[in-house]
């Protein structure tokens, strides 16, 4: 039986050195964790969309197999930070402040968010599969290793050190909460506007889409919403009491492991600093390597987790050796980038394999995302391995966009989409992302509308846009081709949806007529869909036979629905007419 | 001017099955993935249809029950006369050796439970569409298909609008039904799934040894993932989850056959009245992707005399 967290234990030691000290500063920190939230559900189903589905795709049945049931984790998760964002914005209801759905678009470096990776739109593969665990990555001993600037009333972001991982964030969400409780007036949101379980109602109470809607009225409740966050995502409870005690020889041997992992990156590898830099990373390998032996008395629960720690070390031990005669030679960039290729290779043995398997011995919540994707990284590498050169993602280029943003101006590895239709559908996916999103900041505002209003909302906004819409066409715009490629179309790299964003329009001043935007939207997208749903013919070439039928018959069964769900919404909006 | 109104009142019972993906998955989408019905390695596609017989289509897994449904009791009964004045001519009990004792009942045309995720109706269990009933008897077939709307028959529920359809959406009668536990022999639903979770381990186990001999025999290897993924799903098996809780949930439809035709032994007819049906549906058997079926129809055929 699964093992559920004692949330009653939660315990947190907010200090006067780094706490955020008003509610400006709460709100902002509670923004952006709703962006990442947000960022992360696009990123996920990106991902998930770009996997094969077909055995004409080259792929055998056991393989089509295994790539539904990845894909059914990584959607699961992805349902999970949709869960996530709804909580955020309960937080946000409870203490006066905005839904916030907006959110840099895509792509963004790690700067952004100072986080561990960038956020990026990439193709399932194992380098993003270990971007993923990076944003899920528990913290087993979190320390208050961030900056806030505690002299100004206007707020900052929080400048978390190495890299901060989510669960890092919400730490510092919840220290603000305890500090400001009492403090101020904090809870001081309309009770009525939480969104509840008995609001968002997609059967069978919700669980089984992984959703527990919570009702922050109060720090009690803050504190269920921000942990029952933590618990899905990261599997630990705050401020380390996810430790058990049998644990504590492998925690402290972990905290040890991690500062070395740290290190591990930081020697600049170049001319100025040969060959110290070298010897340096020689060292540090070392350090990780007895480490990773130590740590094997440990590994008590999942014996299967020894074997990967054990193979971890037999990657890098050879890569010790090899950079210990690189650091003998001179200086040359040849042997420079040979340095470099050595260390990725260890961090990624010790990190995205032998990290996991300790890890799946401290922490309690098995089932969170962090483990869920390390499982599933394991699990790829292993197909990958046979020889059978096993492709399990379509050719999907990464960040593909409609057009440049301005806050991705500098950006590097956008992919501009110029294939005609395919930007046509492209636009008809933003247009429904857009739509969608604005329904669900008035569904989650959830102020002044009345119940059968936000039935209505839930009605489109969840089942059917982003089940049938979102989804559909997000996997149909990886069979589509990016740009116009003769000489070898079927292998002609492919589009994705996007997700990008524009403006926000849905808190536009109230109008005589409800929501006539929404409607004018939908009723776009599908004049849109109608337009689309003869696929051009020349798609021929980039498509299998099977695949041009199979997107026709979407095409026509995504108009007919689009149509469908503008006259819906029409109808449920006023009632009357 | 007499009415003679000739009556198939009949009941009928058995299993049937339905390869259908199950939300939040796409209501069209092809093998499953994130709901919890799927089509396994080795298996076709899923193709959404309601079978009340065994046809090509069907697939049935190890363990699971044969599609079949069938008459199981009823009355052949002849009535004479109008409004208050009407009398029984005959009333014939429907068992061995009638000729629709017995007989298939199908569902016609490729039904399927359309709802497509709350985009034509706001309910999950949606319309079974086309609502078709087909009767096969010894030297008797008679079959007759329900419209939503009368005046304007059509083939596909997007064109009625949603007030239209929503009083033929399908209803929930009871969560945790005894007649389905009766009527499917699920007499505990998690002890039910752990029993067939036990056939499948050993099959398995079976199946093992055969890989051990020859690890490269693809055929095996595919029925090796097949067995995995539904004893992984059967696991799966809180009280709670909708795998295990759906058995017991017994669903409604009583949509009348009312089309302005019918068939009766292969020609065309005229029915003047709607023939009454009810159906429940329950026993929702995931792994089997089936359910049992009881229902009841009214075979409403008249003639007006002198």
């Amino acid at each position: 039986m699964q093992k559920r967290l004692n949330r009653s234990t939660v315990k947190t030691n907010p200090t006067e050195k780094n706490v955020i000290k008003n509610r400006e500063e709460l709100i902002y920190a509670l923004c952006e964790a709703a962006e990442i939230e947000h960022g992360l559900t696009c990123v996920y189903l990106f991902t998930a969309f770009s996997m094969k589905k077909t055995l004409d795709e080259g792929i055998n049945e056991i393989q089509q197999d295994k790539i539904r049931n990845w894909k059914s984790v990584i959607l699961r998760v992805a349902h999970q930070e949709m869960e996530h964002l709804g909580l955020v914005c309960n937080l946000l209801n409870a203490i006066g402040g905005p839904q916030h759905f907006d959110r840099p678009n895509f792509p963004q470096s790690k700067e952004y968010y100072q986080t561990a990776v960038d956020l990026v739109l990439s193709k399932f593969s194992l380098d993003t599969m270990a971007s993923f665990m990076a944003f899920e990555k528990p913290d087993i001993t979190p320390t208050d290793d961030y900056d806030l600037n505690l002299n100004q009333i206007v707020p900052v972001p929080i400048v978390i050190h190495n890299g901060h991982t989510v669960q890092e964030l919400y730490e510092a969400i919840l220290n603000g909460f305890i500090y400001l409780d009492g403090k101020i007036d904090l809870f001081i949101g309309n009770e009525a506007s939480q969104v509840d379980g008995d609001d968002i109602n997609v059967g069978f109470a919700n669980r089984e889409f992984g959703i527990t809607m919570i009702d922050v009225v109060d720090l009690k409740t803050a504190k269920q919403a921000i942990c029952e966050i933590i618990e899905q995502g990261e599997g630990v409870i705050l401020r380390g009491d996810a430790v058990k005690e049998d644990n504590k020889n492998l925690t402290e041997l972990y905290e040890k492991f991690d500062l070395q992992m740290n290190a591990l990156n930081v020697p600049v590898i170049d001319e100025n600093h040969w060959p110290e830099a070298v010897t340096q990373v020689v060292k540090i390998s070392e350090s990780i390597v007895v480490l990773l032996e130590e740590s094997l008395q440990y590994i008590q629960q999942y014996p299967k987790n020894r074997a990967i720690i054990e193979q971890a070390v037999s990657t890098i031990v050879p890569s010790i050796i090899e950079l210990q005669k690189i650091a003998a030679e001179d200086y040359s960039p040849e042997n420079a980038q040979k340095a470099n290729d050595l260390r990725t290779g260890i961090n990624s043995a010790a990190l995205n394999d032998a990290e996991g398997a300790i890890l799946y011995e401290i922490v309690v919540e098995k089932n969170c995302h962090y483990l869920r994707f390390w499982d599933l990284y394991q699990d790829l590498k292993s197909e990958l391995s046979k020889p059978n050169n096993f492709e399990p993602s379509r050719n999907v280029a990464d960040n593909p966009m409609l057009r440049r943003h301005e806050d991705t101006t500098n950006a590097k590895n956008v992919n501009i989409v110029e294939y005609e239709y395919t930007r046509k559908v492209l636009e008809l996916f933003n247009a429904g992302y857009e739509t969608m999103v604005d329904m669900l900041i008035i569904f989650f505002a959830n102020d002044g509308i009345t119940a059968d209003q936000r039935t209505l909302f839930m009605n489109t906004a969840f089942f059917p846009l982003m089940t049938m819409f979102i989804r559909p066409v997000g996997e149909i715009l990886t069979m589509l081709p990016l740009a116009v490629d003769d000489e070898k179309p079927m292998d002609a790299l492919r589009a994705g949806g996007s997700f990008e964003c524009y403006i926000n329009t849905a808190l536009m001043p109230r109008t005589k007529k409800e929501w006539v935007y929404l409607n004018e939207r939908l009723q776009d997208m599908a004049v849109l869909g109608e337009d689309l749903q003869d696929p051009d013919d020349d798609l021929r070439k980039y498509l299998s036979e099977s695949a041009f039928s199979f997107l026709q018959g979407q095409m026509k069964f995504l108009y007919v629905n689009l149509k469908r769900i503008r006259e819906n919404f029409s109808l449920g909006k006023n009632p009357q007419s | 001017m007499k009415i003679t109104t000739k009556n198939y009142l009949l009941e009928f019972k058995g299993w049937a099955q339905g390869r259908i993906p199950t939300d939040p998955d796409p209501s069209n989408d092809p093998r499953g993935v994130s709901g919890y019905t799927f089509a396994l390695p080795g298996e076709p596609d899923l193709d959404r249809i309601i079978y009340f017989q065994q046809k090509d289509g069907v697939i049935r897994r190890s363990h699971c029950p044969a599609v079949g449904v069938f008459v199981t009791s009823g009355y052949e009964f002849v009535t004479e006369g109008k409004g208050g004045e009407v009398e029984f001519v005959s009333k014939i009990p429907i068992v061995e050796g009638h000729p629709l004792y017995n007989a298939k009942i199908d569902l016609l045309g490729n039904a399927t439970f359309d709802s497509r995720n709350s985009t034509l109706i706001y309910n999950g269990f949606g319309i079974v569409n086309p609502f078709m009933i087909g009767i096969e008897g010894n030297d008797l077939t008679i079959s007759r298909r329900f419209y939503a709307d009368t005046s304007n028959e059509q083939d596909s529920l997007e064109n009625y609008d949603i007030s239209t359809l929503t009083p033929f959406m399908m209803t929930t009668v009871v969560v945790n039904s005894l007649e389905i536990i009766l009527g499917s022999d699920v007499l505990d639903r998690t002890a039910f799934r752990n029993e067939r979770r036990e056939l499948l381990q050993k099959d398995l186990a079976v199946l093992r040894e055969q890989e051990q001999k020859n690890p490269n025999d693809t055929s095996v290897l595919i029925q090796i993932a097949a067995l995995e993924k539904r004893i992984a799903e059967l696991k799966l098996n809180d009280p709670a989850n909708r795998r295990t809780n759906q058995i017991g949930t017994q669903v409604m439809i009583n949509y009348p056959l009312n089309a302005k035709t019918a068939s009766l032994n292969n020609e065309p007819i005229a029915p003047l009245v709607p023939w009454p049906t009810m159906i429940w549906l329950g026993g929702w058997d995931a792994d089997a992707m089936g359910f049992c079926v009881n229902g009841y129809v009214q075979v409403i055929l008249q003639e007006e005399i002198g």
